[in-house]
């Protein structure tokens, strides 16, 4: 029995507290869509991004240079949700994410046709700062209103639920996933939106010149 | 944006940071020049020294590849493996090779003759890039040994004649001028691209690099790795 990672075509895995993923979660539904492709989106958990720090006499250049990178993190976050239309919010929070990616894989299971619709809303709503993602009142509201059962969602993340969230844990572990957004098309694994003219490309059976 | 950037990238329309240690920075040379063509831009082409151990740890291989010294964490080799994989799997779409480095190198020196280059023109340095990129990449040019760079140099068409004392003088403190200069302003890492007065760092940004110096007509483009190569889209 396929594991969650294989039962697709593109495996994609995102964390709903990096702004980077809600960045991509338009394009990647584009590509998907446009190749006409089954695609498995699934929750991965990596550390919050880093805040940059404030300037200290005594910082080394490592300590600048990372201030510089968060810098230039924030700056590119910014740009390009502005260029999306999106509404990203307090960039740096980490709550605990572990319930509401319990009701993602509720969603992804029980009712997979209206995943597109929960993944928009969480995120829209998390960035807004309009959502508390160890909720468990609005996280059932977003199963609701994405058009899941919320009281079965109730039932599965106090019983199966967190099985299934260990599973999915394992195996991202043993595959070594560990970015967000990261991709994972024919046996090869990306990190960053920028990659998918290549993964295209790939899906398309690798013909002409590449994407460089 | 800052206008520290704008102040930074100067009179040259299109400035780009790059170092001949750096993988990114070598995969980023030909879509940089396509990107430039076809806007119409001349590229003024900057050494930056990376200083890695300082931000990614220190390391070095044996000669049959193992780890030999080391300060790095499991979460810095995890990110410089990947890197590494990213960037040959891009190399293999053009016929580069791009093999692992068996040490972090100095590459004060190359930049130095980068720039010992470019005072005999943008074709000259254009020219030296293309001579030591690809060697280097193969393990096959020692950019620590000033003669192997005046040997790249001269195969580059760039005559000589001073190069050493500027290695010991003038070169030494212009290259030195330029990387605090550029990482006063936030400078971090090559690929890094002014234009306008906008900072990006990676050749993912080219689009919007081509868009802003298109004039910023219709939408503001995604990050996307691509090729601006004449007949590709």
């Amino acid at each position: 029995m396929p594991g969650w990672i294989d039962s697709s075509d593109l495996a994609v895995f995102l964390d709903l507290r990096w702004p980077q993923s809600y960045l991509a979660l338009g394009p990647t539904f584009e590509l998907i869509d446009s190749l006409g492709i089954s695609a498995a989106l699934l929750p991965v958990t990596v550390p919050p991004l880093s805040a940059p720090t404030t300037p200290a006499d005594d910082d080394d250049r490592g300590v600048r240079h990372r201030r510089f990178r968060a810098q230039a993190i924030a700056r590119e976050i910014a740009v390009y949700a502005e260029a999306q239309g999106l509404v990203i919010r307090e960039p740096y929070r980490g709550p605990d994410p572990a319930l509401l990616n319990l009701a993602w894989l509720f969603v992804q299971t029980s009712h997979p046709d209206k995943l597109r619709a929960f993944l928009f809303d969480a995120f829209r709503a998390y960035w807004a700062c309009e959502l508390d993602p160890s909720d468990t009142d609005q996280v059932a509201s977003l199963v609701s209103a994405a058009g899941g059962n919320a009281a079965a969602f109730r039932d599965w993340s106090a019983n199966g639920g967190r099985s299934a969230a260990a599973e999915l844990s394992s195996e991202l572990a043993q595959r070594g996933i560990g970015g967000t957004p990261s991709y994972l098309v024919a046996e090869e694994y990306f990190q960053g939106r920028q990659h998918l003219p290549m993964i295209r490309w790939i899906v398309e059976g690798r013909q002409g010149r590449g994407p460089i | 944006m800052s206008n520290d950037f704008e102040r930074l990238r100067g009179d040259a329309p299109l400035a780009v940071y790059i170092d001949l240690k750096s993988p990114y920075a070598y995969l980023a040379i030909e879509p940089t020049r396509d990107m430039a063509r076809r806007a119409g831009v001349p590229i003024d082409w900057r050494p930056f020294t990376l200083d890695i151990p300082s931000y990614l740890g220190s390391a070095k291989l044996d000669r049959s590849g193992k780890v030999a010294t080391q300060e790095r964490s499991a979460q810095q080799w995890s990110g410089v493996k990947y890197a590494y994989m990213d960037a040959r799997r891009y190399a293999n779409l053009t016929g580069k090779t791009v093999r692992g480095t068996v040490k972090i190198w100095d590459s004060s020196q190359a930049g130095i003759a980068m720039l010992w280059a470019k005072r005999q023109g943008p074709e000259a340095l254009d020219r030296f890039l293309d001579i030591a990129y690809p060697p280097f990449w193969r393990r096959e040019l020692d950019i620590d040994d000033r003669g192997a760079l005046a040997a790249a140099l001269e195969d580059a068409g760039v005559a000589t004649d001073g190069f050493a004392a500027y290695c010991d003088g003038a070169g030494q403190t212009e290259h030195d001028a330029i990387n605090d200069a550029a990482f006063d302003a936030g400078v971090f890492g090559v690929p890094t691209y002014l234009a306008m007065d906008e900072l990006w760092f990676g050749r993912e940004h080219l689009p919007r690099i081509a868009w802003l110096l298109g004039g910023r007509h219709g939408d503001a483009p995604p990050v996307a790795n691509l090729s601006f190569a004449a007949g590709d889209a």
